[in-house]
C-alpha cells in the first residue's frame, strides 16, 4: 500500500477536537493521516469528500508544509493569471 | 528579554548520549552520485576519486561545556559494514580499500565511488564515543547516500554544503560559519545563471532572507542554540530544487537538555529513564516515550531559573512535520505507539524537536 497523507479543511479538524495535535499548512488547511481520515467516515472517498481534502504522497505534503509547493484544496484554486507560472517544485 | 532554543532527539529510533549534539556532513554536502550502466562498465556523476575527495566532518558539542568536544573513539559503518583502519589511515577492510580512508584528524575521507559498496542508496554511520565524568556516552549519527540511475541534464540536485571549515557550527561569541549551495545538472556543478532565495526556519515557518548569493553566512546572534536554514535555487525563474541544513551555536549561553523516559502502557506502570528511544507496533498502543525538557547554563548541568515554555513537534524522515505532542507540565511530551499508527508515517525514523522559550 502506498502511503498517503491527506491534505483537508479545518472543519473536520475542529470538529475532532485535533487542531493542536495535527500540523496546519500555511494555506491554514491541515495535514491527516488514513487513520484521521477514518475518524471521519470508513469510507477515504467519501472522507475525503466530507472534509474537503486531497490526497498528498509523504513529500508532496512535506513541499506543501513548508511552502516549497502549493497543493490547493477544491474550490481553493488560485485565480488563474496570464504568465503565472507554476509554483509546484520539481524534485 | 525572553532567550529561545531548540533541541532534537531522534526516535529510531536510536539513542543519543545525554546532552550531545552532533553534525556530521560531507564536505560537499549530501552524499548523492547518479551511475550510468554500460555493460559492466559504471561511470558515476560526479565521480570521486582520491584527487577529488569528500571529508565527512564530524562536529561534536556539549550542553556541559561550551564549544566542540573531542570524541574518545569513532567507529564507521558504511552499509552495516564496520570499516577497519590501519595506522596511517588507510582502509583494511575487504572491498573497501580503494573507497574510504581516514586523515590525520580522525575525519573519514570518501576516496572512491560509492556504487562500489552497493548500488543502491545505503547508510554512512557513526558511532561516537565521549569520555565524561561519570562514565562514557555514546552517539550515533548517519549520513544517507543517494546513488540514482543518471537522469542527464533534465533534473538538478541542491545540496547545501560547508563554505568553510567550521562543518556549520559556530563555536564562540562573536563568530560565524558560511553555508554554500551546490548544484549539480548532468553530474557536473552549474553555477552560471542560478539565482539564491535563502530561508531561516522560525517562530514555524521559513522565512525569507534578504541574501541572493550563492554563500550565505550565518552569525553567532543569528542562531538560538540550532537553527534550520534552506535554500532554494532557481535557473531563469524555474526551480531547481531545495536543500535544509542546520547551524549549531556551540556559543550559546544556554542550552535545552532532553532526558527521555519509557513507561510499557499497563496498568501501574512507571516510567524509566532510557536512552534507547524505540517504540514498535507490538506494544500496547498505551506504551510512551516520556521527553523531559530543562534549560541548562552550558558548563552547569542545574535547571535556569525563570519561566520555561515548551512546544514539540514529531518529524518524520523525510521532513515532514507529522504532529504535535501535547506539552504536558510545561516541559514534557509523550508520544504513544498509538501517535505514531495514528499520526505517522508508519515504520521509521522520527525526530522530535523541542522549542524552548525562558523568560
Amino acid at each position: 500500500m502506498i502511503l498517503q497523507y491527506y491534505k483537508i479543511t479545518p472543519k473536520y479538524v475542529e470538529a475532532l477536537g485535533l487542531t493542536n495535535t495535527l500540523i496546519r499548512h500555511p494555506d491554514g488547511n491541515y495535514l491527516a493521516t488514513r487513520a484521521v481520515m477514518a475518524r471521519i467516515h470508513p469510507d477515504i472517498d467519501r472522507a475525503l469528500e466530507l472534509a474537503g481534502g486531497i490526497a498528498l504522497t509523504p513529500d508532496q505534503a512535506r513541499d506543501d508544509q513548508m511552502g516549497i509547493a502549493t497543493y490547493p484544496l477544491p474550490g481553493q484554486e488560485p485565480q488563474e493569471q496570464p504568465n503565472q507560472e507554476s509554483t509546484m517544485h520539481n524534485a | 528579554m525572553p532567550y529561545s532554543a531548540s533541541a532534537s532527539r531522534q526516535i529510531h529510533f536510536t539513542s543519543k548520549g545525554g546532552g550531545y549534539s552532533a553534525i556530521w556532513m560531507g564536505s560537499k554536502g549530501d552524499l548523492y552520485q547518479e551511475y550510468l550502466q554500460n555493460g559492466s562498465a559504471v561511470t558515476y556523476y560526479p565521480a570521486i576519486s582520491s584527487s577529488a575527495p569528500i571529508t565527512m566532518n564530524l562536529t561534536v558539542t556539549s550542553a556541559r561545556t561550551q564549544g566542540v568536544v573531542v570524541p574518545a573513539a569513532v567507529r564507521y559503518f558504511a552499509n552495516g559494514t564496520e570499516l577497519s583502519f590501519n595506522t596511517a589511515g588507510a582502509c583494511t577492510t575487504t572491498g573497501m580499500t580503494a573507497i574510504f580512508k581516514k586523515d590525520s584528524s580522525g575525519n573519514l575521507v570518501i576516496i572512491g565511488n560509492l556504487g562500489n559498496v552497493v548500488l543502491g542508496s545505503f547508510l554512512l554511520e557513526a558511532i561516537v564515543s565521549m569520555s565524561g565524568t561519570t562514565g562514557t556516552d555514546t552517539l550515533h549519527v548517519s549520513a544517507p547516500v543517494t546513488l540514482v540511475p543518471y537522469t542527464g541534464t533534465d533534473t538538478a540536485k541542491v545540496t547545501i554544503a560547508p563554505g568553510d571549515a567550521k562543518n556549520f557550527t559556530i563555536s564562540e561569541k562573536g563568530g560565524s560559519c558560511v553555508l554554500k549551495a551546490l548544484t549539480m545538472k548532468g553530474g557536473q556543478e552549474i553555477t552560471s545563471g542560478l539565482t539564491y532565495e535563502w530561508y531561516k526556519f522560525s517562530g514555524g515557518a521559513f522565512t525569507k532572507l534578504a541574501v541572493t548569493t550563492q554563500t550565505l553566512t550565518v552569525n553567532e546572534p543569528d542562531v538560538d542554540t540550532y537553527s534550520l536554514y534552506k535554500v532554494i535555487v532557481k535557473e531563469n525563474g524555474a526551480e531547481l530544487g531545495f536543500d535544509i541544513q542546520g547551524v549549531l551555536d556551540a556559543s550559546d549561553p544556554y542550552d535545552i537538555i532532553i532526558s527521555s523516559g519509557y513507561n510499557p502502557g499497563t496498568t501501574g506502570a512507571s516510567t524509566t529513564s532510557t536512552n534507547d528511544l524505540t517504540l514498535d507496533d507490538e506494544m500496547t498502543d498505551a506504551a510512551y516515550l516520556e521527553f523531559t525538557c530543562q534549560f541548562v547554563k552550558r558548563g552547569q548541568t542545574a535547571t535556569v531559573s525563570g519561566t520555561a515554555v515548551f512546544t514539540f513537534t514529531v518529524v518524520a524522515g523525510n521532513g515532514l512535520k507529522v504532529w504535535n505532542p501535547a506539552t504536558l507540565s510545561g516541559n514534557k511530551c509523550r508520544v504513544t505507539v498509538k501517535d505514531f499508527k495514528d499520526y505517522g508515517s508508519g515504520v521509521g525514523d522520527y525526530e522530535i524537536i523541542a522549542e524552548g522559550t525562558l523568560s
